[in-house]
Formats: C-alpha cells, structure tokens, sequence
C-alpha cells in the first residue's frame, strides 16, 4: 500500500511532499488545483515505459496525431512544471513495506542529435533529448523513447506495479472493461462483483461478457428483457460500477484510482455503492485514490471515515500564490466535518 | 441540509471560512445577535458560528450548546479556509459562577487538541489560530445573553409600566437569573412585534417594532470586544 508520495516538477506541482496516505484517499479541490494531475503522477510512477506518458496525455485530449520534430522534448514538455524541462521531473512513492518506487525524467545531455541535411532550423532554441528511468525494487530501469521515420520507439514495460485508471475517458471503455471481467471470470472471482451489482441494481439478473459482432462487452440479463443488453444501456451508473468493481477485482494488492467517482451516479446510491466498493477493495487488499466535487458522495462516506480514522484520508488541493498546496486530513477530521455539514470541498 | 438551502447565518456556520475571525456562539440565536450587532456597529472580518444541535448529518454526537465546543472545533480543522483563519472567539453564558464557566470552555479546547488554550478568559491562546473566550454578559455579571439583551432594552418602552408588576405576578426571583431574563424577554418581544408575536431571538432583529435597540450603550463593551479581532 502506498504510503507517502513527493513529486518534484510534474505538471502543477513544483514541489510537493504528501507524508501520510490511507486506503482510502479522497481528494477534493477546486478546478485547477492538481486533483487530476496528482492521480497521473501515480499511475505514471506505476508504469515501466515511457508509453505512459503518452497514454495519460491522450486522456487529457493531447493525442499525438501526427508528429514531426527532431526532440522528443515537445511531446513531454507538458509534463514538467511550467514546461520546463531543465530540472527534470521526478515522482516518488514509498509503500508500507517501506519500499520505494521513483519515476524520473531527465534532460540528457549524452545524447548526439543526428539532423538530415535538408532540415530547416526554425526556432533559435537548443534541442533537448529526454532520459526516462523507472527505479523500483528490483532495480532501475530506463526507457528509451527514439524518432524514427515511421515514428516514436518505445520500449516495453518493464516491473509494472499493479495500478488501474479510471477517468472520464477509460472509466466508460467496454472493452478494458470486458478483458478485466474475463480474466477474473477465469479465476472464477466473478461472484463478489454480480452479487455488488445485483444487490444495488435489483433489476439485474446476470452479468456475462459477450462479442456480438466482435463488440466486446460486458453484457447484462434484466428482468423483463427477452436478451441481454450492454452495460451501458441499462444505465450508466451500473456500466460505472462494473467498472470500478472489475477493476478492483483485476488490481489485487494494487491500487485503483478514479477520477471523478460520482460521474453517472445517482446520488441515493452513492452510500450503498461506497460500501461496496471498499468492502471489495477491503477483500481485495486494494488501495483507492478517488477526486469528487460531490457533496453527496462525501456525504455517504463521511460516517464511515469518521468510524475508521486509520483507513481514509482526505487530501484538499489548493492554489496559493500561483502554486499547488495540499492539506491531509484523517477520516476523524474530515467525517466529522462533512457530517456537521461543513464545507470540505 | 444543502448548503445553497442555508440562511445567511448557516452559511456563516457550514460555508468556507473566509473571514479572519470565527466567533463561536452556544447557538443559532447568539450567532444572529453578533451578526446583527457587528452589522449595526460596522465591525468588519468575523464571521460566526455555533454548534448546531447534532448537525444535519452528525451521527456520532449529539452535544451541542454550550458542551459542543471541543466537538465543533475538531470538525473546523477540516473545513475550508481553516487555514486562513486567525482567532476564535468563543462567546459562552457567564451562569452563576465566571471561574466554572471559563474553565468549562478551556477543557472543551483542550480537549479538541491541536488548539492553544487561553489562561484567563478574554486573553488569546498561543498559537495560530488563537483563541480566545469571552463570557456574557460579562465576567462580572452574572447570567446570559438573554440578560444582556434584557438591559439593552429602552427604558422608555410604552409598556414598561406593564412589565414590571406582570413579571412580579410570575415569581421569577424563584429561579435562575438567567432562566428569568428569558421568560421576561420573550414576553417584551411577543408584546412588541405584534405582526409575529413568536419571533424568536433569531429573527427579531428583522421585526417590525423589535424592542432590543442594537444602538444600545449596553452592547459597546461587546463591540469593542470584538472589534479587536476583527
């Protein structure tokens, strides 16, 4: 389980040290404090390829469509605070074995850049090449990112720590979705996450993952309804829940991290959905990073955290003189707080 | 309750700090009186709250009033702009006894932890925020807000003549100071703001023919009290 997180030069954050976190992190903040970006440090840390990078930046609406450019610098240079490459960046998390798993990236100066004869110089700064180098407990690794003429050459992970993202764009993927269904269908670990879906949406019968024209998906039997039917359809809080559910269930000693939890929940059922989630995430021995503008979600998990002070966290991301801050609060603190109705957001 | 449902002064209590200066009253009534009074006397940056009974959500406690100070205060760290703020003004019924009342509130912040506690009452705790209690009336009259309130109102009111043998008809002197001064002004307030003869201490100050002038001499130590903070 993680237990404490710097990160130094990522995206908002110029310095940021966060000593204590819990299974249950809950992060609030206004827009624009860092709420999304603190998620994508950890999964970036999480990964073993530089390929990462790219992954969370096309989730950000950054696609790498076409691509010409003799440094990779303008593909990453977002990910450094104010664009800036020249100090690096670097995310560390330790866990609560007390090991450590540190992500790097660094301007190389080794690097010779080969330029073809016929290109035209248009811009008067010094082109920088970038080292990404992964450090986990078994070792450090690096991943070379090279331009070739048929594009980017990324290696492949290497020591990837088990970490899932859900965010606006992946959360509602049936086919991630499915593929995490069917792998734990075939340990048979499927029970736990239909009986959590049929307990909150009694209308469900049964959940399967079909390929009806190759569409892969997890597909639900309803009561009243002749033939299955995509997840998705019957509503999107049960697509949501099936995937935060499978998720978990895919992600064991791992941590899930959800952006945005309440987005397509009825706002009745967040308490019984919490409840299933952390019991599952409980079993599962998973960590969850969860943002919320909600107050109705910190609602319905303000008693539990004010029960259980060791296991929730709050973290609220704040703007201050330009840069990012971070209180933490323990479930005591923060529950209590939302149940007395003060504002926590 | 949702927060854009509140009145003012629940927003005040539930809403993010963004004043300097939190005064915490025992309840609604209390906090209605400061808001009124720093509005009348212009006193600017405080911002005031009171321990709501039980919360709307508040499952693990039920203490409120006066004992729902360390409650309140543990909940406040939490809350947003906590970290902005730069004294705690606790406003607490004097009662019978001013050494008992100061020392109940200096327990309560103790017990809250993380808070310094004030040695003497209208003396600032260390630390940030500080925090600083003040008794009502004041720590040499015995009694309550309510008492307070009572020696604010006009000597000059047109039914004064009618008070005085009506409340000795009632044998108040039997009981509390404090427990009088509100049965005395609850009748001074239903007798005067005959459009809503029930309006409680909360929303008299809005009523038409409010007995309890806000320009009275008799709120210029409280005034000024909190002007210091402010």
């Amino acid at each position: 389980m993680i237990r404490s997180l710097e990160i130094d030069n990522f995206r908002c954050f110029k310095s940021l040290i966060i000593p204590d976190i819990r299974r249950f992190t809950v992060i609030t903040g206004k827009n624009g404090t860092g709420k999304t970006a603190l998620l994508e440090s950890l999964f970036i840390s999480s990964g073993g390829s530089a390929e990462i990078y790219l992954r969370t930046n096309a989730w950000r609406g950054r696609d790498l469509v076409s691509f010409s450019a003799d440094s990779v610098l303008p593909i990453f240079e977002d990910f450094f605070y104010k664009f800036d490459p020249r100090g690096g960046l670097r995310i560390r998390f330790r866990d609560s074995f007390g090991e450590e798993r540190e992500v790097c990236i660094s301007v190389d100066s080794s690097k010779v850049i080969n330029l073809p004869f016929d290109t035209k110089v248009s811009e008067a700064k010094h082109s920088l090449d970038l080292k990404f180098t992964w450090k986990t407990p078994k070792g450090e690794f690096e991943s070379p990112v090279e331009i070739t003429k048929d594009g980017i050459k990324i290696s492949q992970p290497v020591d990837v720590f088990p970490m899932t993202y859900l965010n606006v764009v992946t959360a509602g993927l049936a086919r991630e979705t499915a593929d995490r269904w069917s792998a734990i269908s075939a340990r048979n670990a499927e029970g736990p996450i239909e009986d959590a879906v049929k307990k909150i949406f009694p209308e469900v019968i049964r959940l399967s993952v079909l390929s009806p024209g190759g569409l892969l998906g997890v597909y639900v039997e309803v009561k009243g309804l002749e033939r299955k039917i995509p997840a998705g359809l019957l509503s999107a809080g049960v697509n949501k829940l099936i995937a935060i559910l499978v998720a978990i269930g895919s992600s064991p000693k791992g941590v899930v991290l959800i952006d945005e939890i309440e987005n397509g929940l009825y706002y009745k059922i967040e308490k019984p959905i919490w409840e299933s989630i952390s019991d599952f995430a409980v079993q599962n021995d998973v960590q969850l990073f969860v943002t919320t503008h909600s107050r109705e979600f910190l609602e319905a998990i303000a008693p539990s955290a004010e029960l259980d002070d060791k296991s929730y966290s709050l973290l609220r991301m704040e703007k201050e003189n330009g840069d990012i801050q971070v209180e933490t609060f323990g479930g005591n603190e923060f529950g209590g707080a939302v149940e007395r109705g003060f504002e926590v957001r | 309750m949702r927060l854009d449902k509140l009145d003012k002064l629940d927003t005040q209590n539930q809403g993010e700090l963004t004043q300097p200066t939190l005064v915490l009253c025992e309840g609604k009534r209390d906090a209605s009186f400061v808001l009124h009074l720093a509005e009348q006397r212009g006193i600017k940056g405080i911002q005031t709250g009171f321990p709501d009974p039980g919360g709307q959500f508040k499952v693990t406690s039920n203490a409120y009033g006066k004992s729902g100070f360390k409650e309140y205060l543990v909940d406040l760290r939490a809350r947003t702009g906590f970290k902005n703020l730069r004294h705690i003004v606790i406003l607490r019924d004097r009662d019978g006894d001013e050494t008992a009342a100061f020392k109940d509130v200096a327990q309560q912040i103790a017990g809250a932890g993380k808070y310094g506690v004030p040695t003497a009452a209208e003396q600032e705790s260390e630390g940030t925020p500080g925090v600083i209690v003040r008794l009502i009336p004041d720590a040499a009259t015995e009694g309550n807000l309510d008492v307070l309130l009572l020696s604010a109102i006009d000597a000059t009111h047109p039914l004064n003549h009618c008070f005085g043998p009506y409340f000795d008809c009632c044998g108040l002197e039997a009981i509390p100071i404090g427990e009088a001064a509100k049965i005395k002004l609850t009748t001074i307030v239903a007798a005067s703001c005959r459009k809503n003869p029930s309006a409680s201490l909360t929303f008299v100050w809005s009523q038409v023919g409010n007995p309890i002038p806000l320009a009275s001499s008799k709120f210029d130590d409280l005034a000024d009290f909190l002007r210091r903070f402010a």
